[in-house]
């Protein structure tokens, strides 16, 4: 990895941003917060001006870089940003996995909660977090401003998000039967989904997991 | 009788967008006219996106749905200040076709699923009066894909616009309730890949279509 990928992300400061686009705070305020982190700066110029996106011309401010963006691509990019410094000894296919899981949570929401997709996705992102440093995490989602119901998705398992949680883990580790057309027993909590439905998402979270790794 | 955007200052926009200019300058032209402003802020204001606070300046609503978004959202109030004798339910049926091309082509050409959903957007109002639609895009500064997607049969985004035209009936009847699932044989895409496609690409449509 090159050396801005390497610098070390102050937490506190991506966790304000969170809150802040979160709070849809206005676009300055956005932009202060983020150059409080010269690190953070730095990679997220890098990522707007990485092949990824094709840009005609290079972007060098970091307000033209949050427009360009918007605020929700930014939000999920931050996300990113946090689970891989939180998890600092992850290796990519690691990475790769969280952000596999993110969107396969995702894509559930979307066809059982279609109105909380965005909250699965976070829930599923910052899950390997709770693995790692348990209740902690309530304390960093709170300061952030992270909604209530996100926080009972990763700590408590009778909660919506949390019973999307157990039934995402489950099929995650039947995707590749699934996706290669074994027959397999698909998880009971996902009856009102069709398997090629879920073999769908399988396919949709691993592509997406994909394109956003190779931009980190 | 309601308010209608200049479809100079669409070109304006889109061609600016498409040139990745200043934040400043993409506000300055949405600034000038005020209908365009109003539209801008309902939109980014409504229901869908669920915000906590209202936004009222224009840099902010921009920033907050970023340039890809506020593209798809200029081409649909060009396309509906073309099409001015279609009906909502119309437009709207225009926009369907329009997501179902940029959600297909990212699976099948990612790297041109912005283009695709220009292709669809336009290929309605290409279809009408050609030369007037090649005339706009050239001032745009439309890429010269999209001209091909609409002009030329083989092009990749021709042929995907010819594929994008079959499935949107068994859409549109999916969406009724008629169906269950998409019928098209294709060995590009999966069944359940064409039947979310749809489902995805009315919802996108609904969300831009009440801002018009």
């Amino acid at each position: 990895m090159s050396s801005i990928e390497n610098l070390e992300l102050k937490r506190e400061v991506m966790l304000k941003l969170i809150k802040a686009l979160l709070d849809g705070e206005e676009l300055d305020e956005i932009a202060k917060i983020i150059s409080m982190d010269p690190n953070l700066s730095a990679r997220l110029l890098k990522f707007i001006n990485s092949p990824f996106f094709g840009l005609k011309k290079e972007i060098k401010s970091i307000v033209q870089a949050i427009a360009y963006l918007g605020y929700r691509n930014l939000k999920d990019y931050v996300f990113v940003l946090l689970t891989s410094s939180l998890l600092k000894n992850a290796n990519r296919d690691e990475i790769k996995r969280i952000l596999k899981f993110a969107y396969l949570m995702r894509e559930l929401a979307k066809r059982l909660i279609p109105e909380h997709e965005d909250e699965a996705y976070m829930v599923g992102i910052l899950e390997p977090v709770r693995e790692e440093i348990g209740e902690e995490i309530k304390e960093i989602l709170d300061k952030a401003g992270v909604s209530d119901y996100v926080i009972a998705g990763l700590l408590d398992p009778t909660s919506k998000l949390g019973e999307l949680k157990k039934d995402a883990k489950e099929l995650m580790g039947i995707c590749d039967e699934l996706v290669s057309g074994k027959e397999v027993g698909l998880p009971a909590g996902l009856s009102e989904v069709k398997r090629d439905e879920l073999t769908e998402s399988c396919i949709l979270a691993e592509d997406s997991a994909q394109s956003v790794l190779s931009t980190l | 009788m309601e308010e209608r955007v200049e479809r100079h200052v669409l070109l304006r926009l889109i061609k600016a967008l498409n040139e990745e200019e200043e934040l400043q300058t993409i506000a300055q032209i949405i600034s000038a006219d005020p209908v365009l402003t109003a539209k801008v802020l309902k939109f980014v204001n409504s229901a869908y996106f669920n915000l906590r606070r209202t936004i009222s300046s224009v840099e902010d609503a921009i920033a907050y749905l970023g340039y890809k978004k506020l593209k798809e959202v200029a081409f649909a109030v060009l396309v509906s200040s073309l099409l001015t004798e279609k009906s909502k339910e119309e437009i709207e049926g225009v926009l369907t076709f329009a997501y179902l091309m940029k959600l297909t082509a990212k699976r099948h050409l990612p790297e041109l699923s912005e283009e695709a959903f220009m292709v669809g957007v336009l290929y309605p109002v290409y279809t009408e009066s050609p030369e007037e639609v090649v005339k706009i895009l050239k001032e745009a500064g439309v890429s010269k894909t999209v001209i091909e997607g609409l002009t030329e049969e083989k092009s990749p985004l021709g042929i995907l616009r010819n594929f994008a035209l079959k499935l949107l009936p068994y859409c549109i009847k999916l969406n009724r309730g008629e169906i269950e699932d998409i019928p098209v044989k294709t060995t590009k895409f999966k069944k359940t890949f064409l039947t979310k496609v749809c489902l995805d690409a009315t919802y996108e449509a609904e969300k831009i279509v009440k801002l018009l």
